[in-house]
């Protein structure tokens, strides 16, 4: 992880949004820039180094995406998460595909910015660190093993594969058809049944209630257990 | 409302029926007093012909006339002679000239003049002679009677040629559908629907810019209030690390109005979306069930905060449908089940095949609806009890709406009810499984 406090570049055309995300996240320790321009935005990138980029859509002078288009195009990494008032799917997969990290429509509340940037940031961590960690469980995802407390015990690669995906998703319910498709790359043939075999296998390894149900729906990590 | 074929055609037909009957009548009696002029002509012949066989060969005569002609020649009331078929009986002509007279049973019309030397009356049997001409005259009247029928599927066949203009207008007036405002367009219209049509046309193009203009207005208007009330809302919620403020009753009222607000700008952005026939034209085949669990997911923090439980009940059902207006009126059902659940409160969804329809249930323990109030429940903007219901929750109202719309589109069905196992609403949404396109 950064010691030093993760920089977010901030492009919003309406000043009012634009100051009101900055307080915010000023209040939650990240270090600021704000660009109303889409070309003063790219400009900006370029010294400010931001450790994340908040990229409004609907710019004044080039459209968000092609904001995007020319920062992949330079070969910036930077994670880029996506606003906009365009809230048709169309433009949610146009804006993946460009390279976007995450999407967010307006209006939405700060609450989720301030998860969705922590939940990229944790991404970011995990290629410096390799372990996701939420309340009393941590999984190291370079040596595949689990830790609960001080107890470390071996996963099998689809039990760590739910586990992962259930981590990456903090706060959100994953659906099973969601959590299948997580696992799809290791395991060629899964069943919705085999879904559930493999967490019950995983909870016996969990804390109680670690992992929810929600009946029919699909599964989250109990929030009560960060 | 009576039809202008109908109407022309039962004219035509008044007007024909009467005109023909009268030329018939007229032609018949017409008919017959020409053949009684030439009865007497002949009568008058056949008298001056016995005259002058008379003078040639003397008093009697004896001319072979057919059965219906006789003749009598008398002076004062003796007959001198007759034809031999008049010879028994002696009758007088009442006065000189023609007359009818009774012989023999029959009716004749005899003619008699004075000639030298007595009276000589000559005569015809009248009712043979009328018999067969009224029945020559009735051969050559009835084809006017007959002709009616004919002339009748002719004049049908013309009013429906002349009426296929009008005809073929209403047919393209009907078949189109209600948001259609293109200009109509009819081949080879006729001088006179040509003004009509012009002038629907131009009605329907004013039509279609207003209705254009609403559509376009409510989602624009929609789109430009989002970053207002995205701004508003990072206010509220900078704001509230102020605890003074965030307890502030004012605070809370200016959150409740500003979320309400979101509230309404999306319903409104989702009708007018609805509402728009050419994009809920595509269809797709969707399993229910990971609609509904996505959409129950992407809620799912909502329904935690309230602490409410929440269920789904479905095996795999596929259903052919219009994604964007079945997510609209599900998501809308389930976001009125979190809504009207006070907290700690249950909600289940289930799904059920029905022949080839399926039921959609969203149930839940919160207050319900009276009986009264259910059937209202689906006019836009109307809110039971006006909002002054226990959960203390403000709708827009637009969400049923939305639900009424989508099952305006699939065909479906839906029933307000109490629910049985929790003692709320439970609202009943049925989609036919294969939706027409």
């Amino acid at each position: 992880m950064h010691n030093a406090p993760m920089k977010i570049l901030i492009v919003e055309d309406d000043l009012s949004i634009a100051e009101q995300i900055s307080l915010a996240l000023s209040a939650e320790h990240f270090v600021i820039e704000v660009s109303n321009t889409g070309i003063d935005a790219i400009k900006l990138e370029r010294y400010f180094e931001p450790d994340l980029v908040i990229l409004d859509l609907g710019l004044p002078d080039i459209d968000g995406t092609e904001v995007l288009a020319k920062l992949r195009a330079a070969k910036k990494t930077v994670p880029v998460l996506v606003l906009t008032a365009r809230a048709d799917i169309e433009s949610k997969v146009s804006a993946l595909d460009l390279g976007a990290d995450d999407y967010l429509a307006k209006p939405f509340e700060m609450l989720e910015l301030v998860a969705r940037i922590r939940a990229i940031t944790r991404r970011m961590g995990q290629a410096v660190s390799s372990v996701m960690e939420y309340g009393d469980v941590a999984l190291d995802t370079a040596a595949h093993t689990l830790k609960v407390g001080d107890v470390t015990m071996d996963i099998s690669p689809r039990e760590f594969a739910i586990l992962r995906d259930l981590l990456q998703n903090i706060g959100r319910v994953r659906t099973r058809a969601s959590l299948e498709e997580a696992i799809y790359s290791w395991d060629k043939e899964v069943s919705s049944n085999a879904i559930e075999v493999h967490l019950s296998h995983l909870r016996k390894k969990l804390p109680k209630d670690f992992i929810k149900t929600i009946r029919g729906v699909g599964y989250t990590v109990n929030s009560q257990q960060g | 409302m009576y039809s202008l074929s109908r109407l022309v055609f039962s004219l035509l037909m008044v007007v024909l029926v009467i005109g023909n009957f009268y030329a018939a009548f007229s032609g018949y009696r017409q008919g017959l007093d020409i053949a009684e002029d030439m009865l007497a002509e002949r009568l008058r012949q056949k008298h001056q012909l016995l005259v002058g066989e008379m003078q040639e060969h003397g008093v009697e005569v004896d001319h072979p006339f057919v059965e219906e002609t006789l003749y009598q020649f008398y002076k004062h009331d003796e007959v001198q002679f007759a034809s031999k078929n008049a010879k028994e009986s002696i009758w007088l002509a009442p006065q000189p000239g023609l007359n009818f007279v009774a012989f023999e049973g029959y009716r004749w019309r005899s003619y008699s003049v004075d000639v030298e030397g007595g009276t000589l009356l000559v005569a015809e049997r009248y009712d043979t002679y009328i018999n067969v001409l009224e029945k020559l005259l009735v051969s050559a009247v009835l084809p006017l009677v007959w002709m009616i029928p004919l002339i009748a599927i002719a004049i049908l066949l013309i009013i429906r040629i002349g009426l296929k203009p009008l005809t073929n207008m209403a047919k393209a007036l009907s078949t189109r559908s209600d948001t259609d405002f293109s200009p109509i367009v009819i081949e080879r219209p006729t001088r006179e629907l040509a003004v009509v049509i012009q002038s629907l046309n131009h009605l329907l193009a004013k039509l279609g810019a207003a209705f254009d203009r609403e559509q376009r207005f409510a989602s624009y208007a929609a789109h430009e209030l989002r970053s207002p009330v995205t701004s508003m809302k990072l206010s509220l919620h900078n704001l509230a690390t102020s605890p003074l403020l965030s307890e502030n009753s004012s605070y809370q009222t200016l959150q409740l109005n500003v979320e309400r607000m979101q509230n309404t700008i999306e319903q409104l952005l989702l009708l007018a979306k609805i509402g728009d026939e050419q994009a809920m034209a595509s269809r797709e085949s969707l399993s229910l069930q990971d609609v509904l669990a996505e959409l129950i997911a992407g809620m799912y923090s909502r329904i935690e905060t309230r602490q409410q439980s929440i269920e789904l009940c479905s095996d795999e059902h596929h259903l052919t449908a219009n994604r964007f207006a079945l997510e609209g009126a599900l998501s809308n059902l389930l976001d009125n089940a979190i809504k009207y659940t006070p907290p700690g409160g249950q909600i289940l969804v289930s799904v059920k095949q029905r022949h080839q329809a399926i039921d959609i249930v969203v149930e839940d323990s919160g207050p319900g609806i009276p009986g009264q109030d259910r059937a209202r429940v689906f006019e836009r903007f109307y809110r039971v009890g006006a909002d002054r219901h226990n959960s203390g929750v403000k709708g827009t109202g637009l969400g049923l709406s939305i639900v009424a719309q989508c099952l305006f589109i699939h065909g479906g069905d839906i029933q307000l009810s109490r629910s049985d196992t929790l003692g709320g609403l439970c609202v009943r949404m049925t989609l036919p499984q294969e939706v027409k396109v």
